[in-house]
C-alpha cells in the first residue's frame, strides 16, 4: 500500500502534505495490538525551501538500541528548513513494540521477531506489518536512507557500513559515497543483498529492492557515562551532516578522511558461555588502537564461582570495532568485534577513491 | 555459632575459603538449580554474616563487590564467618529481569521469605533461609540499581524488635552510607517476607538492605560505588570485631530518616535527568525540577518530575526510557522524623545544614 505522492518540493507522507519550508510531524497508523494499543509510526519531516534529495534517518529498528533516537531529534533541531534543499525525514522509533519491551526483537511467537530481518515480508506478523509501513511510507518517499544501530546497554561499536553487492552497482557506489561522507576513517562494505539476512534488512531492502542508496551507522553504545555518550552522539550528528552536504541538502562539503580503511569482514569475539564480562581492551581504543593477534581483549568470570571461565582474545591483528563495559553476558552476547587488517578484503583507499 | 551449624553449609575448615553448592530443585531444562555460596571461615569463632546479592535478577551490579570481597578477605585474619551468595536468584539473573519469569504467585523472590510454597521463588527462599539465614547472626542484602539508575542508602527495619532495630542502625551507620532509612519492613508491604524483614523480625538478627550504586554510569562513578560497598562491608565487619583495622567510611554526618518519597513517572517515555549519578546523596529543596519525561515519539515533554519535599537524593537516574512507575528519583525527607548523626572522628559539618 503506497499512499504517498510527491513532486519536486512538496512532500506528501502518510496522507499529510508538507509544503516547502515547513516542519511537520505525521502519525501513520500501522496496527492494533492485543492490549488495545494503536501502534503507529511517528514521522518528523523538515521540508526544505529548495528542491533536493530526501534523506531518511531511521532509528530503533531494534528496540534495545534506543539511544540512537537522540540522533534523529538532534538533527531535527539543527536543521533549518530555510537552509535546506530537499527533505529530512526522521523516524525516531521504528519499532515501538520492541522499544516498549526494551528488547532487540519483538517478543512474540512469530517467524519474524526481528524487524530488521523482515523487510519485504508478506505475512502479517507484527514485524512484517511494521516493515511494510516503513517501506510504503518512508522508503517510497526518499532518495537515500541512514539506519542507526547503536545504544545497546553494555557494548559500543565504532564503524559505518554500506552494501556492496546490489544488483545495480550504481547503488553500491552511491552508498559508499554516503558512508565516506559520514567522515569516518573506516568503512565496512558488506553483502547486504545476497548474504544473511538477504535483502531483508532495511538498508539491504532499500538498496536491492527499492533502488535507494543507504548506509548504517553503528557508532556508540550505552552505559559508558554522559561524556563518552555525548561524544558519540556528536560524531553521529556530524556524520549525518556530512552526508547531507554530500547529497547537496546543506551548503558546504563534507569532511572526508584522507585515507579510509575499507573492510569487508569482521570477526566477532563473543563469549561462548554466560558470565560477567571484564573488559581489558579500553573503550578509548575503539576503532583507533590496533590489537595484535592473540591479544587479550576481555575475560568472562562466573558470577557463581567467581573464577575466570573464558578469555576473549583477538583472532586476528586489527582494529577493534566493538568494545564493552563490565556487564553480564549470555553465551554469544556482544563483547568485541575485530577488523582484520591483514585480510585480502581490507584495503586502504584515498579519500577521493572509490572501491 | 556452633561449628556443627556450618557443617550443613559445607565441610569448611577454620581459616579457609570454600565454595558450596546449595541444591534447590530441578528445572524444566533438565538442569539442577543450585545456589553458589562462598564460605569464608575465620580462625576463631565469631559472628556469621550473610551477604546476599542479586535477589532481584536485574540488580547485578553488587556482584562486582561480592567478588572483590571474597577474593580480598583473608580467612586467616578473620574472626567469625562470612557467607557470600553472589547470585541469589539465578533464574531471574539469567534473564536479567527483576522477578522470576514464571506464571506463579511468587514472582518476586524478595517477597516470599521464608519460602512457604513450591514455586521456584519459594524454593530458593527456603534454601536461603535454611542454609544461610538460620546460621547467620547478621544479614546484608544488596539491592542496587539496574541499568539506568543508582542508589545510595541503607534500609533497616523500624518495626523490628527494639534491640534488633538498634543493632541494625548501629551497623548501618558503620557502613558509612550518608543516608539510612528506617522503614516498616514488618508491618507494611511486603510484610516480613523480604529477606531483611524476615531475618530481622522472625530470626531476630540485625539486617541491612544495602543499596549503593547502579549500572550504566561513568566508569569512575561505578568504581567509586563498588569501592564504597567494599569499604562499607569491611566497616561492618569491623563494628562486629571480625577484622582488625577496618576502614571508617562514615561521612561527617549521616541522615537517618523515615519518610521516603519516590518521584517516578506516571507515564512511559524518555527520562531526561537533571540529577544523574554524580548528584547522589545531595540535598534538594521542594519543587526542584529533577527531570522530565519526553515522548520518544514526539520529543515533547509529557511530564515533569519535581521534588515534593526538602531532602537528600537517595536514588537518581540517567537519561533512559522508563515505563510508568519506573525508577527515576527518590528523596529522603529531612523532616521532623529525620535526624542527623554526627561522626565525631571527622570535621565539623560544613555550613550548609539541611536539618
Amino acid at each position: 500500500m503506497t499512499t504517498t505522492t510527491s513532486d519536486a518540493t512538496t512532500l506528501t507522507i502518510g496522507g499529510t502534505t508538507i509544503e516547502p519550508g515547513v516542519r511537520r510531524d505525521v502519525v501513520i497508523p500501522v496496527l492494533t495490538d492485543l492490549d488495545g494499543s494503536e501502534i503507529a509510526l511517528h514521522v518528523h519531516v523538515v521540508n526544505g525551501v529548495r528542491p533536493g534529495p530526501r534523506l531518511a534517518v531511521v532509528t530503533v529498528l531494534h528496540g534495545g538500541e534506543w539511544a540512537a533516537a537522540e540522533i534523529g531529534y538532534s538533527m531535527l533541531k539543527r536543521t533549518d528548513p530555510s537552509a535546506l534543499a530537499g527533505a529530512l525525514v526522521v523516524l525516531p522509533i521504528a519499532n515501538p513494540i520492541a522499544f516498549a519491551s526494551g528488547t532487540r526483537n519483538i517478543v512474540d511467537e512469530s517467524d519474524s521477531p526481528d524487524l530488521n530481518r523482515s523487510f519485504g515480508g508478506h505475512e502479517d506478523w507484527l514485524a512484517d506489518q511494521l516493515g511494510r509501513a516503513v517501506s510504503d511510507h518512508i522508503l517510497a518517499n526518499v532518495d537515500a536512507v541512514i539506519d542507526f544501530h547503536s545504544g545497546l546497554w553494555g557494548a559500543a561499536m565504532g564503524s559505518v557500513t554500506c552494501g556492496r553487492d546490489y544488483s545495480d552497482p550504481r547503488i553500491a557506489q552511491l552508498s559508499y559515497e554516503m558512508a565516506r561522507a559520514f567522515g569516518r576513517r573506516q568503512v565496512r562494505r558488506s553483502d547486504l543483498a545476497t548474504k544473511f539476512p538477504g535483502p531483508k534488512s532495511m538498508v539491504g531492502y532499500a538498496g536491492q529492492v527499492c533502488g535507494i542508496p543507504g548506509m548504517i551507522s553503528e557508532i556508540g553504545g550505552c552505559g559508558f557515562g554522559d561524556e563518552q555518550e555525548a561524544q558519540w552522539l556528536e560524531e553521529n550528528v556530524a556524520g549525518v551532516t556530512g552526508v547531507m552536504r554530500h547529497l547537496g541538502m546543506l551548503a558546504g562539503a563534507p569532511e572526508v578522511a584522507e585515507e579510509i580503511v575499507v573492510f569487508e569482514r569482521v570477526h566477532r569475539v563473543n563469549p561462548t558461555c554466560g558470565g560477567m564480562l571484564e573488559p581489558i581492551f579500553p573503550v578509548s581504543g575503539l576503532m583507533r588502537d590496533i590489537a595484535e593477534k592473540g591479544q587479550l581483549l576481555g575475560r568472562v568470570w562466573s558470577p557463581y564461582t567467581l573464577e575466570v571461565i573464558e578469555e576473549l582474545r583477538a583472532p586476528v591483528r586489527g582494529l577493534v570495532d566493538m568494545v564493552s563495559r563490565p556487564y553480564p553476558v549470555r553465551p554469544g552476547d556482544w563483547a568485541y568485534l575485530m577488523v582484520d587488517l591483514d585480510s585480502s578484503g581490507t584495503r586502504v583507499l584515498g579519500g577521493d577513491e572509490l572501491p | 555459632l556452633s561449628d556443627s551449624a556450618l557443617i550443613e553449609i559445607g565441610s569448611t575448615l577454620a581459616g579457609t575459603r570454600t565454595r558450596v553448592d546449595l541444591p534447590v530443585t530441578m528445572g524444566l531444562n533438565g538442569q539442577p538449580l543450585a545456589l553458589s555460596a562462598h564460605v569464608l571461615r575465620g580462625v576463631t569463632p565469631g559472628p556469621v554474616v550473610a551477604l546476599l546479592s542479586t535477589l532481584h535478577g536485574n540488580e547485578w551490579f553488587s556482584i562486582f563487590a561480592m567478588r572483590r570481597l571474597v577474593e580480598s578477605l583473608d580467612p586467616q585474619r578473620l574472626r567469625g564467618t562470612v557467607i557470600v551468595v553472589p547470585v541469589a536468584n539465578p533464574p531471574a539473573f539469567g534473564r536479567l529481569t527483576r522477578n522470576m519469569p514464571d506464571p506463579s504467585d511468587s514472582p518476586d523472590l524478595n517477597r516470599v521469605f521464608p519460602g512457604q510454597w513450591t514455586w521456584t521463588s519459594d524454593l530458593i527462599a527456603a534454601t536461603l533461609t535454611d542454609h544461610v539465614l538460620r546460621q547467620a547472626t547478621c544479614l546484608l542484602d544488596f539491592h542496587v540499581g539496574p541499568w539506568g539508575h543508582a542508589d545510595c542508602d541503607i534500609l533497616i527495619g523500624d518495626d523490628l524488635p527494639p534491640e534488633v532495630a538498634a543493632e541494625s542502625e548501629r551497623l548501618a551507620l558503620a557502613f558509612g552510607s550518608p543516608i539510612v532509612r528506617r522503614s516498616n519492613v514488618v508491618s507494611s508491604f511486603p510484610g516480613p517476607r523480604s529477606a531483611i524483614g524476615y531475618a530481622g523480625n522472625v530470626l531476630g538478627i540485625p539486617s541491612l538492605g544495602v543499596e549503593i550504586g547502579g549500572a550504566g554510569f561513568a566508569p569512575e562513578l561505578e568504581r567509586a560505588w563498588i569501592q564504597s560497598t567494599v569499604d562499607g562491608v569491611l566497616a561492618v565487619f569491623g563494628a562486629l570485631e571480625m577484622i582488625e583495622n577496618p576502614p571508617d567510611p562514615r561521612p561527617v554526618r549521616q541522615l537517618v530518616y523515615r519518610n521516603a518519597h519516590r518521584v517516578n513517572p506516571r507515564v512511559g517515555g524518555w527520562l531526561h535527568s537533571r540529577y544523574g549519578g554524580d548528584r547522589l546523596g545531595q540535598p534538594v529543596t521542594a519543587g526542584t525540577l529533577l527531570g522530565a519525561v519526553h515522548s520518544p515519539y514526539t520529543d515533547e515533554i509529557i511530564e515533569e518530575l519535581r521534588a515534593p519535599v526538602d531532602g537528600l537524593l537517595y536514588y537518581v537516574s540517567r537519561n533512559y526510557p522508563v515505563h510508568p512507575g519506573g525508577w527515576a528519583f527518590g528523596i529522603a525527607a529531612s523532616d521532623g522524623d529525620a535526624r542527623w548523626v554526627e561522626n565525631p572522628s571527622r570535621q565539623t559539618p560544613a555550613e550548609e545544614d539541611h536539618r
